[in-house]
């Protein structure tokens, strides 16, 4: 009793982490390993068969795939476009403008808003005879009404500006909270100095929040690369005919839709390895903080 | 000089408004789309309601499968952030004052895994779940999403516990209080608004999740409100007030959450970047 | 009984260096015992291994005639108070106090009777249903102590619990806890860099320098029978002159300076390579003191007035004496190759910055360390100085 009382004593750290660990185990830690064997099967669980690196090669040759890979590529381009936004609406609301924090709070309620609700009342919105179409109209700018989600060229481009209304609010909070706690004394420097406002954002404070930016640029190109499925469910479906495809989409379609784990799972691995690469950005981004 | 500052005010000023429009449009499209009928919607899509209709959300709230698939969004929601946020608080405690080998590497693990994307993981934990049996139940949901919200917890729960002085824990330990004890009656009180937060910030998450609830669950009576957002959107393609009405049963309930605790959720939601 | 011993205990840590290198003390039963040392001597990591909080690498723990090595802080038996207090930011004062006594479950009246005797001794009664955030820095104190108090332990370690007070509520409050202490005599080992502290508190104090115990005796041992030159110049204030200096015929010189040393003392030292130490007390002004005192005659840098009586900073064409504490700044002694000396005068010396100042040198009260030991030399069979 004394000793196993003594032995806790020294151990109980590793009970404490324990639930955790077993979780992290089951839920990532198995799956991962399993997704890379599953890759080089074929065939539903029970009844395997191996094929070697069949599922890659098939998956290499099916124009939907890479349709849908670059489809993820394009949608990377929202992450500059919401980044410069938000870090302009940041930069606005930062000089203590009248009502900025009830401004704040407005752009930040789409982000926390379920992206499928958000990509419902937008697929309404972008729907031919939908309301962007009947306020164009309107407005008298029918001649701009567009078929956004129903023409293969538009529609990744209308997932993309959802995307961006919903995240841009987040980045808004985030680079709100870093110029608040910026000290005070190097803008009013340089404004004794007597640089322009623009100068003094993109001299001093800019510089100042670097390392945020960073973070919210790699962070959003996770989500955009491997976290935009229920947008392109809720508002496409992957089409038309697959145009809008995103990897998710691809895997979901292959895997369950149709039943062909291998060919999910490659496609899994495969995004995998991209996203390690901003995983481990997104890391170091972390050390580097902690050092700091 | 002085006049510039004013037209730069003003200028900023009318810019945030439209930005500010833009943002809440589609959340007042829902609204007044779901106060028409289907008839009204279709003769002018963005029009105020005229004849504003409860028929949609007595519908949606007494005829349709909202409320079942609302309730079991709750358990999910509720389960899930239960079990991970004891799970997490366990963690975060043994890495912050544990002191012993391997708390590092843990939480390294742990940062890394924040942001795997969960869709790479769908295909054996769909395939674990068929044989464990679990499939198409709710407790399939629950352990995923527990699972999935453990690392960004943990990070969560590190961070701020790196804040609160050792020597409290220290003290408490001397004092004779055991691990529990001292977690339970010390820390815990400590970190009562962070818990908070960070419960608000999972069950956000767990509430909007689609893909893995759309995979896992298939029966309607067991959908969670997404997965069964979705089906009524496909199934009602034509009348858009309802599905509407339905849309604003999901959101309604995040938006009162936002508009009481605002500050936990900027706090929460930014946590994941920087210290 | 709770004396505490601390046999042959050595920390190393991860890099290798040693934190506490075979460290012996005793403390009796009832003693305070003072550990005291400069910043990074390994004082706080000695008293945290007698809490528990650290494991030593090897060496043994004694609290009575139980050996708690292996034992975790709580089932120790001890009360600790923080330098920072570690008070519960969201437990009153009551709740703060009463928490030791809960989590070892003693019955509930106990727990209040004791709460509020221990609040009672320290005035906190008034305070009882504030939080800390709503109290004073010497309040805040008084509840940390408080919270050791009720515990009854075998012993009190204290992690230099007044450092986080002003210099005025600091006297006040040492007062108190000597005054505490009649009323409470129970082993007490007490963590502090300020010898002012370890001397007016201490029934024994333990020097210790980069992990090593230097010296464990009274207060007024230590002042007068220094074991080496860190211990000679670490306790006193102004600290001791130390110069390096070699005795030839009976006479000691270091540099310009030559006195004569009465044939007792200079046999004791006759021949050798020295380091010779002087309290700046004992270097007296020449014009009221003993005419048959030796002379010396020095410049003036410096003159600090204290009121009662006025440091007089000089510095003399010889080396410093090695192996001394010198504050924060190892080597600036070094850097001029002339060592500087305090005498201590009365305030109606009137001497200034630049003045020929002749100073009487008290050499009973000389004291001699080895040159290269840095231990004080003393004659066969009798202690040193007498």
């Amino acid at each position: 009793m004394n000793r196993r009382r003594q032995r806790w004593r020294r151990l109980w750290p590793y009970g404490f982490a324990g639930p955790a660990i077993v979780a992290i185990g089951f839920t990532f830690l198995y799956p991962l390993v399993q997704v890379i064997r599953y890759s080089f099967y074929t065939g539903s669980a029970g009844d395997q068969i191996y094929v070697g690196t069949a599922n890659y090669s098939f998956v290499f040759n099916d124009p939907t795939f890479r349709i849908s890979l670059f489809n993820n590529l394009k949608l990377l381009a929202t992450v500059p476009v919401m980044t410069a936004l938000a870090l302009l609406i940041a930069l606005m609301l930062n000089d203590q403008i009248r009502g900025w924090r009830q401004y704040r709070a407005i752009v930040f309620l789409p982000f926390i808003l379920p992206a499928a609700a958000v990509g419902i009342t937008f697929s309404f919105l972008l729907e031919r005879n939908g309301g962007i179409n009947t306020l164009l109209s309107d407005v008298g700018l029918g001649f701009l009404a567009q078929d956004w989600l129903g023409s293969p060229h538009l529609a990744t481009p209308s997932i993309g500006a959802v995307i961006i209304w919903q995240q841009l609010g987040f980045g808004v909070v985030v680079f709100s909270a870093a110029l608040l706690g910026l000290p005070a004394e190097t803008v009013e420097a340089a404004q004794i100095d007597g640089a322009s406002w623009w100068k003094i954002q993109r001299r001093i404070v800019i510089p100042q929040i670097r390392g945020i930016i960073e973070f919210f640029v790699t962070l959003e190109a996770i989500t955009v690369l491997s976290q935009v499925f229920t947008y392109v469910y809720v508002l496409t479906a992957g089409g038309p005919a697959d145009s809008s495809s995103v990897l998710e989409y691809y895997i979901w379609t292959n895997g369950f839709a149709q039943g062909s784990t291998g060919i999910a799972s490659a496609v899994a691995v495969l995004m995998l390895g991209m996203a390690s690469v901003l995983i481990v950005i997104y890391m170091r981004l972390h050390t580097r903080n902690v050092e700091m | 000089m002085r006049r510039q500052v004013k037209i730069g005010g003003v200028l900023r000023q009318a810019l945030m408004l439209v930005i500010c429009a833009i943002s809440l449009y589609p959340i007042w499209f829902a609204i007044q789309t779901a106060l028409k009928t289907s008839r009204a919607y279709t003769l002018n899509p963005t029009g105020f309601p005229a004849h504003p209709t409860l028929q949609n959300i007595t519908n949606v709230l007494f005829h349709l499968p909202v409320p079942r698939w609302a309730l079991n969004s709750a358990l999910v929601t509720l389960g899930s952030v239960g079990i991970s946020t004891i799970f997490a608080l366990l963690a975060g405690y043994a890495i912050v004052f544990g002191g012993v080998r391997g708390m590092g590497f843990l939480l390294r693990v742990n940062i890394g895994l924040m942001v795997v994307p969960p869709v790479t993981l769908l295909v054996p934990m769909f395939v674990l779940m068929v044989n464990l049996g679990l499939i198409n139940t709710l407790p399939s949901v629950i352990i995923f999403y527990s699972g999935l919200m453990v690392p960004f917890s943990v990070f969560f729960f590190v961070n701020f516990f790196r804040q609160i002085p050792g020597e409290l824990i220290e003290a408490a330990t001397v004092d004779g209080s055991g691990q529990l004890t001292t977690l339970r009656r010390v820390v815990l009180p400590m970190s009562f608004a962070a818990t908070f937060t960070l419960v608000i910030v999972n069950a956000i998450w767990a509430w909007t999740e689609l893909l893995i609830a759309l995979v896992f669950l298939q029966n309607e009576g067991r959908l969670t409100l997404m997965a069964g957002l979705t089906q009524f959107q496909g199934r009602y393609t034509i009348d858009q007030p309802l599905v509407l009405a339905a849309v604003l049963m999901a959101i309604v309930p995040v938006v009162l959450i936002y508009l009481a605790g605002q500050r936990f959720f900027i706090r929460g939601l930014t946590a994941g970047i920087g210290k | 009984m709770s004396e505490i011993s601390i046999v042959g205990v050595r920390k190393q840590f991860s890099n290798g260096s040693n934190a506490l290198d075979d460290v012996n003390l005793r403390i009796e039963d009832g003693q305070f015992a003072v550990l005291v040392g400069p910043s990074g001597c390994g004082k706080t990591t000695l008293l945290r291994i007698i809490a528990g909080l650290e494991k030593p690498t090897s060496g043994v723990v004694k609290i009575g005639d139980q050996d708690v090595t292996q034992l975790s802080p709580g089932d120790r038996d001890v009360a600790m108070v923080f330098q920072n207090y570690a008070l519960y930011p969201h437990m009153t004062v009551a709740e703060n106090i009463r928490f030791g006594l809960e989590v070892r479950k003693l019955p509930r009246d106990e727990i209040t009777r004791r709460t509020l005797e221990a609040a009672k001794m320290l005035g906190l009664s008034d305070y009882l249903d504030r939080k800390p955030k709503q109290l004073s820095g010497g309040q805040r104190q008084r509840v940390a102590m408080g919270r050791a108090i009720v515990r009854r332990p075998l012993a009190f370690l204290m992690d230099e619990p007044l450092s986080n007070l002003d210099a005025q509520l600091r006297v006040s409050m040492r007062a108190e806890l000597a005054r505490l202490r009649t009323q409470m005599p129970t082993t007490t080992v007490y963590v502090t860099h300020d010898q002012v502290e370890a001397m007016t508190l201490g029934d024994q104090v333990a020097v210790l320098r980069d992990g090593v115990l230097q010296q464990n005796a009274s207060p007024e041992e230590l002042f007068e029978r220094p074991a080496n030159v860190f211990v000679a110049t670490f306790i006193g204030s102004p600290s001791m002159n130390v110069v390096q200096a070699t005795v030839r015929g009976g006479q000691v010189r270091a540099g310009e300076l030559s006195i004569q040393l009465p044939p007792v003392i200079a046999a004791r030292v006759e021949g050798r390579e020295v380091i010779m130490g002087i309290r700046p007390g004992d270097l007296l002004d020449a014009r009221q003191a003993d005419p048959a005192l030796p002379r010396i005659e020095v410049t003036c840098d410096v003159v600090e007035y204290l009121g009662t009586e006025a440091n007089v900073l000089f510095s003399l064409d010889a080396r410093q004496g090695e192996g001394g504490f010198s504050g924060e700044d190892e080597d600036s002694e070094h850097s001029t190759g002339r060592a500087r000396l305090t005498a201590r005068v009365g305030r109606a010396s009137g001497i200034r910055p630049g003045d020929r100042v002749p100073l009487a040198v008290d050499v009973e009260r000389l004291y001699f360390f080895d040159a290269q030991t840095h231990l004080t030399i003393r004659s066969p069979g009798r202690p040193a100085l007498v």
